[in-house]
């Protein structure tokens, strides 16, 4: 891990300790007369994460060297493959499993392998059906299955 | 059923071996040990899956153990479809591990740690081996469970009662500093991620007061935050992100399973572990 990375990661969980410390604040500081709340244990928590990060502060200031050897990362599929699981989540209860989780699965496989139209096509429809059947049919569960205006 | 009366009043030594004996005469019968074979076969098919652990397969097949043990007389068919429950209980326990091998993806909380040696394993090409340690060492460590429980239930229970909130946090602080010191190179940055999960675990509901802690007033958030959810996302997400993001133009030679059947060294690499995680 580069240094660099060490210096983000350790203001990042700082602000993320000190939030939680801000947010336990707003909670009951005692519960049935006791002193110790529910407030106590994410204080302390938020506490111990900022002096923690600030201890990795000084440990990747003092550690220098360690050059970053960064192979060249694929950005691309990546966020095609991450905005489609965020659409695949925000949609499933809308339109349903059989639909989204084929679209999704077709999107998956086209960006990791191109030109291979009619296998992913196959794949991507008999996975998301044969599933559905399985849950649904075979094991009795229950899942949104088809679009809320189709039923 | 008759008999469960007696246990009452008399000293329950004789009775629970008498029990053990009426017990082991059910299961192996002929078609029991059927019904296992085939729990354990769905089972591990559904362990497999990620995110369904044993608890929810075992909830997921029940219409189908009722359907396939509907042939037999009432009382017959309960017992069987209790075995191929029980069956289909330890077959999802195995198949967790078999995901985490190949995949790096714990099904489940139980196989959180085989992804750690058992991928390691995989990358090496001896994904066969792993799987094959994985399942003598679930067998092994099941009869030896088994066998244990049955000897030592009754003086461990008189333990467990004693085993009070002061003993429960001691040993939590005990595994918390044991995982934090053993996690990699960095003591600090293990501490932090330590510090981070049981941030996490403070979402939701306090147990003691009740009070809803860092919800806001979002109502998914009062039950808390799931290990599993997070043990797969960080798990399964991690691994298809890194594979997307480094992925070579050479297509990485996939995990072959070759060799099933483990050789004598790993076998005897294999036998202290097994023996110590029996537990």
């Amino acid at each position: 891990m580069d240094v660099k990375f060490d210096r983000f990661a350790s203001v990042a969980f700082l602000a993320v300790g000190v939030l939680f410390m801000i947010g336990s604040r707003k909670l009951a500081t005692s519960s049935y007369g006791s002193s110790v709340g529910p407030d106590i244990f994410p204080f302390v928590l938020g506490l111990v994460l900022s002096l923690l990060s600030v201890r990795l502060f000084y440990e990747a200031f003092r550690g220098k060297g360690q050059e970053s050897h960064k192979e060249k990362l694929q950005y691309k599929s990546f966020i095609i493959i991450l905005l489609s699981t965020l659409i695949y989540i925000l949609t499933l209860e809308t339109i349903g499993y059989v639909i989204t989780t084929f679209l999704f699965l077709f999107v998956c496989f086209q960006t990791m392998e191109r030109n291979r139209w009619v296998k992913s096509l196959i794949i991507s429809a008999g996975f998301s059906g044969i599933i559905y059947y399985l849950f649904v049919n075979v094991l009795k569960g229950t899942l949104p299955g088809w679009p809320i205006w189709f039923s | 059923m008759a008999n469960l009366v007696f246990i009452k009043g008399r000293g329950c030594e004789v009775g629970t071996f008498d029990y053990l004996m009426h017990g082991f005469e059910t299961a192996l019968t002929w078609y029991n040990i059927l019904f296992a074979f085939v729990g354990v076969l769905i089972g591990t098919a559904v362990g497999v899956l990620p995110g369904i652990g044993p608890m929810s397969g075992v909830a997921l097949l029940i219409p189908v153990t009722a359907s396939i043990t509907g042939g037999l007389p009432p009382e017959q068919a309960a017992t069987s479809a209790i075995i191929l429950l029980a069956g289909v209980y330890y077959g999802a326990m195995y198949g967790g591990s078999t995901t985490s091998i190949l995949l790096n993806t714990p099904g489940e909380s139980s196989s959180v740690v085989t992804t750690l040696d058992g991928y390691q394993m995989a990358k090496k090409g001896r994904a066969g081996s792993a799987l094959s340690i994985s399942a003598i060492g679930s067998f092994v460590g099941g009869i030896v469970t088994l066998i244990a429980m049955i000897a030592l239930a009754q003086p461990l229970s008189t333990i467990a009662i004693k085993f009070g909130p002061a003993e429960y946090f001691s040993l939590m602080l005990l595994g918390l500093a044991a995982v934090s010191g053993l996690a990699g190179k960095s003591v600090t940055k293990a501490l932090i991620m330590t510090v981070c999960g049981l941030l996490i675990g403070t979402i939701g509901i306090d147990n003691v007061s009740g009070i809803a802690r860092f919800t806001f007033d979002i109502p998914w958030l009062y039950q808390g935050v799931e290990f599993l959810t997070i043990a797969v996302g960080l798990f399964a997400l991690g691994e298809v992100f890194k594979t997307i993001l480094e992925k070579d133009e050479d297509d990485g030679e996939i995990a072959k399973i070759n060799n099933l059947i483990p050789s004598k060294e790993e076998f005897k690499e294999s036998a202290g572990p097994i023996a110590r995680g029996r537990s």
